[in-house]
């Protein structure tokens, strides 16, 4: 039986980057991976795993029922795998209406939690989500808030909570008792491959220089964005207002979030950001 | 889940499972339904099957027994209506039956007219519903929604068989689309049950084109696919439910009808962008795909 390594991050924090790199590694192969083809990744919010391993459709069902058999799907998944699964999660952690946890320990092997400066996610979910950066930052400031929300039609994944930016850091690294291997997006990006052979060794994986190196080379911004530019990239909403791999930058907060915006992020999770070190690159005055 | 008394089937007079012409063969039976088979291959969440039998619990609605082909047992919850009963059997259950007569269901909305049959294939959320309704309103006739039956005809061309005329339609949908239709009482959370059986084929239709919606931005995929795997690999991730094809599909049989598929009807890509209405065109490429049969929106 496989195990579930969930790749857990706020959305917009490298979560693609992460899957890109881990995918890389373990194919092995002489061409970089499609990024629309990224290994037998699955994200937790999928449909079809979900309306298969049930019998019955979760449009079918009430949300509550289908929170409570989310569990047993990811354990279906383990069963019915050999190698470990890698999983992309939005979701915050949290237990289902039953009490269960929604991400069942019994089949995981870990979790790689990617955290990211909220400063930086404000504008990058206002052109993913194709809303302007108020609405994107009351979004981060949302305790309540769920990816995926039914409103008009019926959304191609099952609703994910994410909670607040900090309401979902928080959950993974404090309430989960699953073990965790922490990433700053930052750091990812300022030492790829020192900070991802630490993401190979988490995942029982022999972190081989040759591999790793050629694992972030295929990973490179500038390779994604060309593949998306060539060939579309299909997660990347219609709503859109960008590409998917639009900058790919540290701190281009400063360029692109008026201080207001700024503030109200600072104010709304000021000790999560001081958790991280992300506070002291703020700058930003606190109060009024 | 313990298992349950072991079965005793009873005949009711009021039968709330209706079947297809096609499969006026097959016993249906209202009895108690052991959900926990004696040595199951492949287990769910809510179901398990073996080769032959598959059995599926919905909650609050009914348990289900398959078996062989040839006979069907359901075992109705406390307050569950036949609507419930009837349209939850449509599903699963309906497919299950398919994979043990030999024929290939497809996860997929059928529509026809003289010339043939299209099926509209894609995952849940995908629009293919929609789509269909759509392209009966423009002259189309329903062969059927979610689960679509093919088989081989006497001169081994692909052919889909009629299922039902009832569709599940967003409100939005069925008020935008203004398809002349019945409502069957039935609501399914925001969707509702419209019958379209004024519009309804009840004949096999040799299979012309299968389109694929997707239901993300991206990527059409090539209509040109290199290899002879690839046409298989593209008919076999349209099979409702993958997991339980595994099981209860005759293997040999069930490679040719799919190579049948691959290697005779042409297959397109419809990347759907978001849920915002445009329905009408992407309607409009299906009939252009199809050289301009039907009327246009």
């Amino acid at each position: 039986m496989a195990r579930l390594v969930w790749l857990a991050s706020y959305p917009k924090s490298g979560n693609t980057w992460m899957r890109a790199l881990i995918a890389n590694f373990t194919a092995d192969a002489p061409a970089p991976a499609s990024i629309n083809a990224l290994g037998p990744l699955l994200g937790s919010g999928a449909r079809e795993p979900f309306d298969e391993w049930a019998g019955v459709k979760a449009s079918h069902l009430p949300s509550s029922l289908v929170d409570r058999l989310r569990p047993e799907v990811y354990r279906c998944v383990a069963r019915s795998e050999k190698d470990n699964v890698y999983v992309k999660v939005h979701d915050a952690w949290r237990l289902t209406p039953s009490g269960e946890p929604l991400f069942p320990a019994d089949v995981t092997h870990g979790v790689e939690y990617i955290v990211r400066n909220p400063l930086d996610l404000v504008a990058s979910n206002a052109h993913h989500a194709g809303v302007d950066l108020v609405t994107a930052a009351e979004q981060l400031c949302d305790p309540e808030y769920t990816l995926a929300r039914p409103e008009q039609g019926l959304p191609s994944q099952l609703p994910q909570k994410t909670l607040c930016w900090s309401g979902h850091v928080r959950s993974w690294l404090d309430l989960s008792p699953l073990p965790v291997h922490l990433v700053r997006y930052e750091d990812l990006h300022r030492d790829t491959p020192g900070t991802l052979a630490g993401v190979v060794r988490f995942c029982g994986l022999e972190p081989e220089p040759a591999r790793i190196r050629k694992a972030v080379a295929f990973s490179e911004f500038s390779e994604l964005s060309r593949q998306e530019r060539e060939r579309g990239f299909r997660e990347r909403r219609p709503n859109s207002t960008a590409e998917f791999f639009r900058k790919g930058q540290i701190g281009s907060w400063t360029e692109e979030l008026p201080s207001e915006l700024a503030r109200r992020v600072v104010d709304a999770h000021h000790d999560t950001m001081e958790r991280f070190g992300y506070l002291e690159q703020a700058a930003v005055p606190v109060g009024p | 889940m313990p298992p349950a008394p072991p079965t005793i089937p009873s005949v009711s007079s009021q039968c709330a499972i209706s079947l297809p012409a096609f499969l006026a063969d097959v016993e249906v039976l209202r009895g108690p339904v052991s959900c926990a088979l004696e040595v199951p291959t492949a287990r769910g969440i809510l179901w398990e099957a073996s080769p032959g039998e598959l059995t599926l619990a919905v909650p609050d609605v009914a348990r289900y027994a398959v078996s062989q082909g040839r006979r069907v047992t359901y075992d109705p919850a406390p307050g569950a209506t036949t609507k419930e009963i009837d349209w939850m059997f449509r599903l699963l259950p309906l497919a299950a039956l398919l994979y043990q007569r030999g024929l290939l269901p497809l996860h997929a909305a059928g529509a026809a007219d003289d010339s043939g049959a299209v099926l509209l294939a894609g995952g849940s959320a995908s629009g293919k519903s929609t789509l269909m309704a759509e392209l009966v309103r423009r002259g189309f006739k329903c062969l059927g929604d979610d689960v679509a039956p093919v088989e081989l005809d006497a001169q081994g061309r692909p052919i889909v068989l009629p299922t039902y005329s009832q569709v599940l339609l967003w409100e939005d949908a069925d008020r935008k689309l203004a398809v002349e239709s019945r409502p069957s009482g039935m609501a399914v959370g925001p969707q509702r049950l419209v019958d379209l059986c004024d519009r309804f084929e009840e004949r096999a239709r040799p299979l012309k084109a299968i389109f694929r919606l997707t239901s993300q931005d991206g990527i059409a995929e090539a209509d040109s696919p290199s290899t002879g795997a690839d046409l298989f690999r593209r008919v076999t991730r349209l099979l409702y439910n993958s997991q339980v094809c595994e099981t209860l599909a005759d293997r040999a049989r069930h490679l040719n009808l799919a190579a049948a598929v691959a290697s005779r009807v042409p297959f397109h890509s419809l990347p759907r962008r978001g849920t915002t209405w445009n329905v009408p065109a992407i309607a409009d490429r299906v009939l252009d795909a199809l050289g301009g049969r039907g009327c246009r929106g």
